[in-house]
């Protein structure tokens, strides 16, 4: 187990457990008789109001919806786990221990090693999301490399043009298709739209017009 | 933190009572009495960790490590830009809670004890006693008196209780971490 505790050194975080091992032998007897001595008020003298018994007998109402009794629940579990907590080798239940020192009758699993460390930010990163994040980033990227990798094969500089469109048209431009029929000397702007509408005109290759 | 050790009771009663020789009542020092109200809720002595087992429809699990307040020498204060102590291999104990019992519970007269004061309402029933399936559970039973009965009578094995409120019923079952 990897125990860990931050300035002021009040809060311990768990790392890593080994499989645990069940208890089966547990004196119950013995674990009653704590109970007994924690509970009973008054074998101590406690005035009722004052009693761990108190918590409960006046939680009576809270702890018939599940809503409200966790802290009851919570105080019921904590009173069941004291006795494991005060009643072992490496606590004050241990009358033999002593302050700030180890004893020699303490048990040999109880002396390990500590340190003193620094802590430092550790950034977790889900492998899941990076391999998306690689995914979709590739993606993008592959786009536009690819776009630009056509740009520089594939396209053209643009035709020149002059202040005369009807030489431009006459002579550096490429007419691909035909030109739908239509009564060239009697037809309105909307037959000429629609005869020149799937029309593509390209400017002319240098050479051919260089020839 | 290691196994309970049932054995370490009776001598620990026993030193109380020598700290006030003649004193007519059992000690109950507040360090303790105040501890066990918020055990399993105290950051520097316990984890909720993943129950290893869950047999009942709501189950709760602590690692109770014991935290730095058992570490002998104690940690030394020197380097302040170290704020961290990690510790190796601490044997723990993890204690698995399921619940609920099966309802009404039955539990024997024997496994009971009471606790409360003659002509004073507040009093509680605690019952514990060993799953009969085995296996290791722990039945637990918190049943508080009800506020509508002025004369409770308390005795040491036996009840006059007739009306019992809400109460907490559960299982408890304790597992030991070795060293890592």
């Amino acid at each position: 187990m990897f125990l860990l505790t931050h300035y002021p050194r009040t809060y311990a975080y768990r790392a890593n457990l080994k499989t645990p091992v069940q208890i089966l032998d547990l004196d119950l007897q013995a674990y009653r008789e704590s109970l007994r001595w924690l509970l009973n008020y008054t074998a101590a003298d406690l005035p009722p109001p004052s009693s761990i018994a108190q918590s409960f007998w006046s939680s009576q109402k809270q702890l018939g919806d599940p809503s409200t009794w966790g802290i009851a629940a919570q105080n019921f579990q904590s009173i069941l786990v004291f006795p494991f907590w005060l009643f072992n080798a490496n606590n004050w239940g241990n009358t033999q221990l002593k302050e700030n020192q180890t004893v020699p009758t303490l048990p040999a699993e109880f002396y390990t090693q500590a340190s003193l460390v620094e802590p430092y930010t550790k950034l977790k990163v889900d492998r899941t999301m990076f391999a998306l994040f690689l995914a979709f980033q590739a993606l993008a990227m592959g786009y536009v490399w690819g776009v630009l990798a056509w740009v520089w094969t594939r396209s053209r500089a643009p035709a020149k043009t002059s202040s005369f469109p009807l030489f431009d048209l006459g002579f550096r431009a490429q007419v691909l298709d035909e030109v739908g029929s239509i009564d060239v000397h009697q037809a309105g702007n909307s037959e000429i739209v629609k005869a020149i509408k799937d029309v593509r005109v390209f400017g002319r290759d240098v050479d051919a017009v260089g020839r | 933190m290691g196994p309970f050790n049932g054995s370490l009771v009776q001598p620990f009663r026993e030193f109380l009572q020598t700290l006030r020789p003649g004193y007519p009542y059992e000690t109950l020092p507040y360090t303790y009495f105040a501890a066990a109200y918020t055990l399993v809720i105290n950051p520097q002595v316990a984890t909720v960790a993943h129950p290893v087992s869950c047999p009942g429809g709501t189950c709760t699990s602590y690692v109770l490590s014991g935290g730095l307040e058992m570490v002998a020498p104690w940690v030394p204060q020197a380097h302040e830009d170290h704020s961290l102590v990690k510790v190796q291999s601490v044997p723990s104990v993890q204690v698995d809670f399921s619940g609920p019992l099966e309802e009404p519970p039955r539990f024997n007269e024997s496994d009971c004890d009471i606790f409360g004061q003659s002509g004073v309402a507040i009093g509680i029933r605690l019952c514990l006693d060993q799953q009969p399936s085995g296996n290791g559970w722990i039945r637990a039973g918190m049943l508080p008196a009800a506020a509508s009965c002025p004369d409770f009578q308390t005795h040491y094995g036996q009840e006059s209780m007739s009306v019992q409120k809400e109460s907490i019923m559960g299982h408890v079952r304790c597992r030991y971490h070795d060293r890592t």
